[in-house]
């Protein structure tokens, strides 16, 4: 139990570590440029190429984080109207399951499009360097919402069972 | 074919209703929509991805970040401060600068989402403080940042003026008017839905003399040049020709921090550190939000969703003023499914043949599209900035639908209107200036 | 895509293909998409269905390139990606071609140019039917090029160039301060004065998309534009060899027609671009030629590593018969 809650908590570190690390190096990119043009005229080409890779992992490392948070988006009209402790567990359930079954189709696809990246040797334009790299980002992002969605269904489904007996 | 459409658009409103999150809801849709119509799903992933890398949507989490240094800065509070001497006596006036400050920030951003981000970040908390109720201040917002797209620069009108082979100034200068009808009708109804709330004004200076007042402005203003530089960075900086807006945006995030430092003394290292999480995180959420609107659109295009609308419209009617009225709603619907740039590409190359074939002005649909598309942008189910305002105002959807509807009704529809059957309206700029 | 296959009546193969281009739809290059469509559809009697999607609507062409590779695409009329083959970039050296003529002949399917494409999209199991000529090209500026035709002095115009080592050392060699920017960026950037003028566009793009942003166009030729239209290997394997045949004939015409036409439409829009008050700058043979020579000198050894030295030295020999 003790080493499942080292990887748990290690895992919201690492995250937390990539969003400040992320967003920080984009930052300092698109600073550089702004200098470098107007004071040097001149720009070091293919930077913005360099940027999309902190980008995409701030979006979906930003994304699990969101739902580890619980901070998507939600119109939420139902259980406003919805009597009763044990229908709102219900709910909770089901939307759960929905969620999980949903993100891990999404983290299955990104599996066989990492695999294509890789295979296919596509690259970028200046550095050359492979898509994988920030393409990846997708499916540790969907990796982990699904890691996510799927303990907020043991929750609810532990929460439902502890109502009922 | 239509009967799968039919049941995906169900699939989607009725998770949305239950509370499932609206990523999850638009998935959802995406999902059911391969399996039926028997689609190899191996194009999705790549395709978001492909949507996804714009170098421009990078302005977005910047301007967070931005705004949230800012705040925890204590810079944004000092501006505001100083705006409120302005307007801190009329009742409802902090609502009104917020519509005024997204119409001015879109003077040099070409995006809604981007005025959102700013504006929003900084007025959301501020009127929350006033005392505005929660969903309305987002709503409210939500809406004005809209003027982002009618005030020029505007992403979607060079893309309108792209396909259709029009003047790109033109384009922009058809939606300055209806642009400023906006203004006036948020402010109006914004001074009209706050009028007998209780508001929690700034202290008292009811009493105050003429010279006291001057001085406490004196101060407030010193106080505030740091921060009062700011927005000439951003501003100033893409008008004069130094940067790009997601330049902009990092460089203004970059200056917030010595100032909210040294200056403001807000800022701290764990501040920062806090202030990027959170910022990653909202980001996070919208883009994997936009990601989900971005392949479920995809699926709209392969399966001619608009082609469909199009016989729809043609079957019914061939008189002009019908038509007008068919081709807004056809537009609405289009602006309920889709972001204003899916909806700006779908549309624009089915309907300008027609409206042209029908006597009508390019440059005056412009404008009608823009009002449309823009005006599409908060209406549900996909209304992205209702949801990207509601996030970073953390006000519940269902809170903030009633002004939604207001506004909808009483701005949204009035401009609409005028923009539609007034092509003077859309066409006496362009002829002015460029004496087309 | 879905129902790309079944049986029909007559036990033949029926198909519903999709065709994918980034050009706006109305323009030469789409219009050409559609006839495709058209004649494909009639001269089947209706056996083989073609869907258009124009400008972009399945997203950009490097993706539409995957799809057709894979196989959830089927068709595209679209620039050459090089993402997954930097060979791809060869048609795109400065001063490739000196002339239309020129151009033509290589963009033949039986060409040097034409076979190793051939050969490189095969290798991605596409198949490259044909070509859609867009012309050359040249570059758009606010402000005036000090010295045009004079190498290595500062042209006084802060350049954003596309994100190929090629370009990138050309328009230094020529003395351009050149800067990155992306393209979604560029209008505004221009308008602003972020950026002073760019390279990478011909006079129908200059036009559309930059007159309200550039005040100067100079007719350069350094590079020449062709759309490529492409099919998924495993489809045209599928086809009958008449409908082969067809595809091949409809696409063969596309290309002579895309030819016939380019060089008028580049003169068209370079009129448009005066009409605009825009000032056109174009130089005679011997002074493109004299920059073409200057370049392949001293630009090209840079595309040693992209495409390849071998057949970089192919390339030249080919073109030089
Ligand atoms: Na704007
Ligand atoms: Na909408």
């Amino acid at each position: 139990m003790n080493i499942v809650h080292t990887i748990w908590s290690s895992l919201l570190v690492i995250q937390r570590g990539i969003m400040i690390l992320s967003s920080s190096l984009i930052l300092l990119g698109l600073g550089v440029t702004v200098v470098l043009r107007y004071v040097f005229q001149t720009g070091l080409h293919g930077l913005e190429e360099l940027i999309i890779i902190p980008a995409f992992w701030m979006y979906f490392i930003g994304a699990a984080y969101g739902t580890y948070k619980k901070e998507h988006i939600t119109a939420d009209i139902l259980s406003v109207y919805l009597k009763g402790e044990k229908k709102r567990l219900w709910l909770k359930v089901i939307i759960s399951l929905i969620n999980c079954s949903l993100i891990s189709i999404f983290a299955f696809w990104s599996i066989e499009y990492i695999i294509w990246s890789i295979n296919s040797g596509a690259h970028s334009n200046v550095w050359k360097y492979p898509m994988y790299i920030p393409q990846s980002s997708i499916l540790v992002g969907f990796g982990l919402m699904t890691l996510y969605t799927f303990v907020d269904l043991v929750k609810g489904i532990v929460n439902l069972y502890r109502y009922k007996t | 074919m239509a009967i799968n459409l039919l049941i995906a658009l169900t699939i989607l409103i009725v998770l949305l209703l239950i509370g499932v999150p609206v990523v999850f809801t638009f998935l959802a849709s995406t999902v059911y929509l391969i399996f039926s119509l028997d689609y190899d799903p191996s194009f999705l992933v790549p395709y978001g991805f492909g949507e996804l890398n714009a170098p421009v949507l990078l302005a977005i989490p910047l301007f967070i970040i931005a705004g949230s240094l800012m705040e925890k800065g204590g810079i944004g509070k000092v501006i505001i401060e100083w705006t409120e001497q302005f307007v801190g006596r009329i009742k409802g006036g902090l609502g009104v600068v917020a519509v005024v400050s997204c119409a001015i920030f879109g003077a040099v951003s070409g995006s809604a989402l981007a005025a959102l981000s700013t504006i929003g970040s900084i007025m959301f908390k501020r009127l929350d403080e006033q005392g505005y109720p929660r969903g309305y201040v987002a709503a409210l917002i939500s809406n004005s940042s809209i003027l982002g797209l009618l005030i020029p620069p505007s992403g979607i009108m060079i893309l309108y003026a792209w396909i259709g082979n029009q003047s790109v100034l033109a384009s922009f200068l058809s939606t300055v008017i209806p642009g400023i009808i906006m203004i006036i009708l948020l402010s109006i109804i914004n001074l009209f839905y706050m009028r007998n709330k209780p508001l929690k004004m700034s202290d008292a200076s009811v009493n105050m003399t003429l010279v006291q007042k001057t001085k406490r402005f004196g101060i407030k203003t010193y106080v505030a040049i740091p921060g009062l530089i700011m927005p000439i960075i951003v501003l100033g900086g893409i008008y004069g020709g130094i940067m790009t807006v997601t330049e902009a945006a990092a460089v203004a995030a970059l200056y917030a921090i010595p100032v909210g430092f040294w200056v403001y003394k807000g800022l701290s290292v764990s501040n920062i550190k806090e202030v990027l999480i959170k910022a990653a995180t909202t980001t996070g959420v919208i883009m994997v939000m936009l990601y989900a609107i971005t392949i479920l659109s995809r699926m709209y295009v392969m399966e001619d969703v608009p082609g469909i609308m199009t016989d729809l419209l043609f079957s019914v009617s061939e008189n002009p003023l019908i038509l007008l009225i068919m081709i807004n709603v056809f537009m609405l619907i289009i602006g309920m499914l889709m972001d204003d740039i899916s909806g700006v590409l779908l549309v624009t190359p089915i309907l300008l043949p027609v409206v042209m074939n029908m006597g009508i002005d390019p440059i005056h649909f412009a404008a009608i599209l823009a009002v449309n598309l823009g005006m599409g942008n908060v209406t549900p189910p996909t209304a992205p900035l209702l949801y990207f305002g509601g996030n970073l105002a953390k006000a519940p959807i269902n809170e903030m639908l009633k002004p939604t509807f207001i506004i909808l009704l009483f701005a949204w529809l009035p401009t609409l209107i005028i923009t539609t059957y007034v092509p003077e309206v859309s066409l006496f700029l362009p002829q002015l200036i460029l004496g087309k | 895509g879905n129902n790309d296959q079944a049986s029909g009546e007559g036990g033949e193969k029926t198909y519903e293909l999709k065709f994918g281009g980034i050009m706006p739809e109305d323009h030469p290059t789409t219009i050409a998409m559609k006839k495709i469509a058209k004649d494909v559809e009639e001269q089947t009697d209706g056996r083989i269905k073609i869907k258009v999607f124009p400008a972009s609507q399945l997203g950009d062409y490097t993706l539409m390139y995957e799809e057709i590779s894979k196989g959830t695409l089927d068709m595209g009329l679209m620039s050459n990606p090089s993402h997954l083959d930097s060979r791809q970039e060869m048609v795109l050296l400065p001063y490739l071609f000196k002339d239309y003529a020129q151009a033509e002949e290589q963009f033949k399917l039986d060409s040097f140019v034409g076979k190793t494409l051939q050969e490189i999209d095969n290798e991605q199991n596409i198949q490259l039917l044909g070509f859609y000529a867009q012309g050359f090209g040249g570059l758009g500026s606010k402000n005036e090029v000090k010295d045009p035709l004079n190498f290595s002095t500062n042209k006084g115009v802060l350049l954003r160039v596309p994100g190929m080592d090629t370009f990138i050392k050309n328009a230094e060699d020529l003395g351009f301060n050149t800067v990155p920017l992306p393209y979604a960026d560029l209008y505004t950037a221009l308008q602003a004065g972020t950026v002073e003028g760019w390279v990478g566009g011909h006079p129908q793009v200059n036009y559309m998309q930059f007159r309200d942003v550039i005040n100067y166009y100079y007719q350069y030729n350094n590079f020449f534009e062709a759309h490529n239209l492409y099919i998924n290997k495993d489809l045209w394997n599928s086809f009958t060899e008449e409908d082969r045949e067809l595809f091949q004939t409809l696409a063969d015409e596309m290309t002579a027609y895309s030819f016939e036409t380019a060089e008028q439409l580049e003169v068209e829009y370079r009129a448009k671009l005066k009409e605009e008050g825009i000032e056109v700058i174009e130089f005679t043979d011997e002074e493109l030629q004299t920059l073409a020579e200057y370049s392949r000198e001293n630009s090209w050894s840079v595309a040693e590593e992209t495409i390849g030295k071998d057949l970089l030295e192919e390339l030249l020999s080919a073109l030089d018969e």
